[in-house]
């Protein structure tokens, strides 16, 4: 765009009118679209740089546009020369690297940004050294030790002062002073400068400054008498400051890069090297066997076959006699013969590809087609209108109802899709779905937070119905009657969590909301998911991504009392309601929370299933040992899995739970509020950013307008500064590191001339 | 020369190489790189000979690229440029087939009637330059929906391509106009397949379109507006030199030859200065130095030429009568 600007602002006008007197005077056949790809042409030139530097050399590139024959070739030839003349410095090298400098200003910017942020961290680096040079030096190359005597009297605008305390070297000496103001101090130092204070309640203090060597006698002190109060603070303290910062630098730096471990480092690698182990094919049918679920998804789709079975024969066999043997067939229920078995168009949301939503309608589309239905399945991203097939490729909804006519349409999505945000009234694009006869949603939505956009969508546009067992066991009844669905009573004893139903995203977030909070969120989840279920979800939560693949074979490995495996459709339909198996990620407050409720039976068996899972992996896949329990580790395999499992340091409490350690917090944790203080409220990078800035600035101030009120508040702002900086560093976990690598090119440069300060001050 | 005849044949560089030492002058390049940019073909006038169709070919290898190569004729259709139908192939296998099956069903009486299978259309049907082009540019597998069982490409993967178009002024004067939309689009249907379905280009690897005209005929203005136009004029004196040096392989020295500094005078003035009725091309006037460099023995190569070998050799250069009648007097009193 910005290549489009220059060009219409500098070249474009001029080659315009030469392009104009081109047509008109000399007949050109040249029209609109002519100058639309010159245009065209034009910024694709500069965009690749390669706009000629001399405005003759354009002609090359134009004529081939404007020219349609020889003599037309020709003749462009010499008018451009003659336009050229006119317009001798059109396209100068400068305008060129102004153009180019508009047209990728981002990437030039980033390749400052980069050469920034390594000449500030070099200069950071080669600071620290530069210092501690000096300081060694300073300690071993120290001058002589002197000795001496100081001698004098203190006296006001009158007469001699009697009382009094006198500093010399950083020494004080109480009393020193005798009757007529005399004094007389020993003094043994390495100091090459010295200050000889006096300080007296009632008089103003007195400060002068000595070179090596010091006098042995002085003239009178001369005190004045004291007009306001006032406590002086050295600004040397500075430099110690500096140094505390660049201490906590490096720490940080060095804590971040050699911690082996951390609860916040995600990661998980492990866990997809894991997923390609046990991915099964024929999951669902493992999942369904032997139970009631299946012959609902049987009932899905035979429900119209059903009506075949309906005929009656005895009438039957009459109509067709009438009709002179042509096959009539006639129905009890006097219904017409359907003409096609059950056909279903399935549109799926993906929201995000770790949704436990999106592989549910997955591998239910999947079962449902393998067991002989007729299903197409379609893809969609917020808006139905575009849908989205391997086979088909992008297609609209109006596309999809030539094609698919008389399915039946699944959407598996959350109703609010269908719905405008602001108004709540169903979108206008809904009524294309009107084009089928039947339309189902089936939602994930619990029950219990279904409102107004449901009951709308659900009186005109389609059937919603829950995306659970009690949901497709009514799908067949909704799709034959057409009746709406009525609210289960029983679907869950407790009912979703009544925490979730409130706001389920700030369940994601990284802060704990509270030891009480958590406390209760995890008996509702216990209520709502039933022991097993709240046992296998434990089992879950060990992963730091949560994953279909990981789930489902947590589920079919765990067991329960009886010894069979705890997942069944209910329990999995209930898992992939919670919000955090919707996001595909669980906070560590809640992993820790829920792994530390685990019993010591339960922990057992989740350690055997991941160690069967694990250890195939690192030993040969014919020694898979069967493990009850996990005290009986060889030392061998103990070495190997320790091995295995400090190679790939992923998870924090992962590791400490398979490796039988009880997993706990790294981080220390300011109590609730403290912490919402620290760190909501004052976020890290203002500390650092303004922290710097505000002492630089007061520095130059201090400089240029010597005051002891501003010392003495810079001195006491920088004190509190510091220790919020590191408070924030010891309480505000890992993301302090963050925050501090993305803002580290401003802060460096701040501090660039921060230590370029205290570095002058050490030496002037 | 000697009256005996020969069998002898002058060594001449291979089309490859020719395409490899082509020196194409800075306005084709430029002009060249503006259809590249903006993705529209390059139409290509000149005299010929200039090197039109072996600038396609320097342009592919220069590219890295394939090309295809269509032959514009007067009974060329816009369909083939993309495919020919063999319809009567297509009918004889069909009727051999029912033929065949018929016999088999006497002589099986009886027993199950065997299956009529008419042949696969798509056996019968050749894809032309355009055509394949299009096809290459799409998937092994949706391609090969398209192609017979004998018809391979030489590239597995999606490419992309040159389409050398030749003399499309020979073409009927609506061949031009009909491939408009295709030109844009470039897409095409083989309805004897399918009515639906359309092939259409992967438009990252869309084909370089190249068509060369030698302004027998005028083409539409809907046509050349379509295209990057540039019509190739004839080489100056030093451009000659180069691509003489650089197609016979000729080094300094021997460029600084007498014979071939006469010859080059010789070949300017009856381009430039003469009312020949039809100019010989630099294609010719690189024939004709291959044939003097064959004729002319060493010792004679720092001599001018006789107008004797010039004479002999003239057929090469000029093709009319009455410019011959004209080119030898030229040269006699020259």
């Amino acid at each position: 765009m910005s290549s489009k600007k220059t060009l219409q602002s500098s070249i474009f006008p001029e080659l315009s009118s030469f392009i104009e007197k081109l047509r008109d005077k000399h007949h050109y056949n040249i029209g609109i679209e002519e100058f639309i790809v010159l245009e065209k042409l034009l910024i694709l030139l500069v965009d690749k740089g390669e706009l000629p530097k001399k405005t003759a050399d354009l002609a090359h590139y134009i004529s081939p546009l404007l020219c349609k024959s020889p003599e037309e070739q020709l003749h462009f030839k010499q008018e451009f020369e003659k336009f050229c003349d006119q317009h001798p410095q059109l396209i100068e090298t400068q305008l060129l690297e102004t153009q180019l400098d508009r047209v990728q200003p981002d990437l030039k910017s980033f390749v400052q940004k980069k050469k920034i942020y390594n000449w500030h961290f070099t200069f950071l680096v080669i600071c620290t050294f530069v210092l501690l040079f000096i300081s060694v030096f300073s300690l071993f190359f120290s001058p002589a030790t002197l000795k001496g005597k100081i001698v004098s009297q203190v006296v006001d605008a009158q007469n001699p002062i009697s009382e009094g305390t006198i500093t010399f070297l950083g020494k004080k000496y109480e009393e020193a002073i005798e009757n007529e103001g005399f004094f007389s101090i020993e003094y043994t130092t390495k100091e090459k400068e010295g200050f000889l204070v006096v300080e007296h309640p009632r008089y103003e203090k007195w400060e002068r400054r000595y070179d090596s060597p010091f006098p042995i006698e002085e003239i009178p002190i001369e005190l004045e008498p004291k007009k306001i109060p006032i406590e002086l603070k050295s600004l040397l303290y500075m430099r110690y400051i500096a140094w505390a910062l660049f201490t906590i630098f490096i720490c940080c730096w060095l804590y971040k890069y050699l911690t082996p471990i951390s609860i916040t480092k995600n990661s998980s690698s492990l866990f997809r090297g894991i997923k390609v182990k046990f991915c099964s094919r024929n999951l669902e049918q493992q999942l369904f066997r032997d139970n009631s679920f299946s012959n609902t998804l049987e009932q899905i789709h035979q429900w119209k076959y059903e009506e075949i079975l309906d005929i009656d024969i005895h009438s039957t066999v009459q109509a067709t006699a009438k009709k002179g043997g042509i096959f009539t067939p006639v129905f009890t229920s006097g219904k017409s013969l359907p003409k096609y078995l059950p056909k279903y168009l399935v549109l799926i949301e993906i929201n995000n590809f770790l949704d436990y939503r999106n592989k549910w309608a997955e591998m239910l589309t999947r079962y449902l087609l393998q067991n002989g239905t007729n299903a197409d399945i379609y893809y969609f991203q917020g808006d139905p209108q575009w849908c989205y097939s391997k086979n088909s490729g992008l297609q609209r909804l109006q596309q999809l109802y030539q094609v698919y006519p008389n399915h039946c349409v699944l959407v598996f999505s959350d109703s609010n899709v269908f719905t405008d945000f602001l108004t709540g009234q169903p979108e206008k694009w809904v009524k294309i779905f009107t084009s089928w006869q039947h339309r189902v949603i089936l939602t994930s939505k619990p029950e219990e937070l279904w409102s107004y956009p449901e009951k709308l969508l659900n009186e005109s546009y389609f059937k919603i119905l829950p995306a659970t067992e009690d949901g497709l066991n009514n799908l067949v009844k909704t799709l034959k009657d057409n009746s709406s669905y009525t609210k289960s009573k029983n679907f869950s004893s407790a009912g979703f969590p009544r925490l979730l139903q409130k706001s389920s995203l700030q369940w994601l977030q990284n802060y704990s909301p509270g030891s009480a909070i958590e406390k209760e969120l995890c008996e509702q989840l216990l209520d709502f998911l039933d022991p097993q279920g709240y046992f296998w979800f434990s089992a879950c939560v060990l992963c730091p991504i949560l994953r279909w693949d990981t789930t489902i074979f947590l589920g079919r490995n765990l067991t329960d009392t009886q010894d069979k495996p705890i997942i069944n459709e209910k329990r999995l339909l209930s898992l992939l309601q919670l919000p955090w198996f919707q996001q595909g990620r669980m906070p560590d407050w809640l992993r820790l929370r829920v792994v530390t409720q685990l019993t010591q039976q339960q922990e057992e068996k989740i350690k055997t299933v991941f160690v069967r899972l694990l250890l195939p992996r690192i030993q040969e896949p014919q020694e898979q040992p069967n493990l009850i329990n996990t005290k009986n580790y060889t030392p061998s395999e103990k070495y190997e899995l320790n091995k295995y499992l400090q190679k790939k340091p992923e998870d924090y409490l992962f590791l400490q739970f398979i490796l039988g350690n009880k997993p706990s917090k790294i981080d220390l944790v300011l109590p609730g509020k403290l912490r919402k203080f620290f760190i909501k409220r004052l976020p890290m990078t203002l500390f650092v950013r303004t922290g710097v800035l505000f002492s630089l600035i007061s520095c130059i101030l201090i400089e240029f307008f010597p005051s002891s009120y501003i010392e003495s508040f810079i001195s006491r702002f920088i004190s509190i500064w510091f220790l919020f900086i590191v408070i924030h560093y010891l309480f505000a976990k890992n993301k302090a590191f963050e925050l501090l690598r993305k803002n580290i090119n401003e802060t460096s440069k701040l501090m660039f001339f921060y230590i370029l300060y205290v570095i002058f001050r050490s030496f002037f | 020369m000697a009256n005996s005849y020969t069998r002898e044949k002058i060594y001449r560089p291979s089309f490859q190489q020719q395409a490899k030492n082509y020196i194409a002058e800075e306005g084709l390049q430029k002009a060249a790189n503006v259809a590249l940019l903006l993705g529209r073909p390059l139409l290509l006038t000149g005299e010929p000979g200039s090197g039109k169709t072996q600038f396609a070919y320097h342009l592919a290898l220069d590219l890295e690229l394939d090309i295809f190569k269509f032959e514009a004729k007067s009974t060329s259709k816009y369909q083939d440029l993309f495919y020919t139908y063999d319809v009567l192939s297509h009918f004889h296998a069909t009727n051999f087939r029912q033929q065949k099956d018929k016999s088999s069903k006497n002589e099986s009486l009886g027993d199950e009637i065997p299956k009529n299978e008419s042949p696969d259309i798509r056996d019968y049907i050749e894809y032309n330059a355009l055509g394949k082009a299009i096809l290459s540019t799409i998937e092994k597998e949706r391609r090969q929906s398209w192609l017979g069982v004998n018809c391979k490409f030489s590239r597995e993967a999606p490419h992309c391509s040159v389409v050398l178009i030749d003399e499309i002024d020979k073409a009927p004067r609506d061949f031009p106009n009909d491939i408009l939309n295709e030109l844009e689009e470039k897409y095409f249907k083989v309805p004897e397949i399918s009515l639906q379905q359309e092939i259409e280009v992967n438009p990252d690897l869309a084909p370089v379109l190249v068509f060369t005209s030698n302004s027998e005929k005028p083409l539409s203005d809907a046509f050349l507006r379509r295209c990057v136009y540039y019509h190739i004029p004839f080489p100056k004196k030093d451009a000659l030199i180069d691509i003489i040096t650089k197609h016979l392989n000729l080094n300094n020295s021997q460029m600084k030859q007498l014979w071939l500094q006469n010859a080059l005078e010789l070949f300017y003035y009856l381009h430039d200065e003469s009312d020949l009725s039809r100019r010989p091309s630099s294609s010719e006037f690189i024939d004709w130095i291959l044939v003097l460099q064959h004729s002319i023995s060493e010792s004679d190569k720092d001599k001018k030429l006789s107008s004797k070998l010039i004479e002999d050799t003239l057929g090469v250069l000029v093709k009319d009568r009455n410019d011959q009648e004209q080119a030898q007097q030229l040269i006699t009193r020259a």
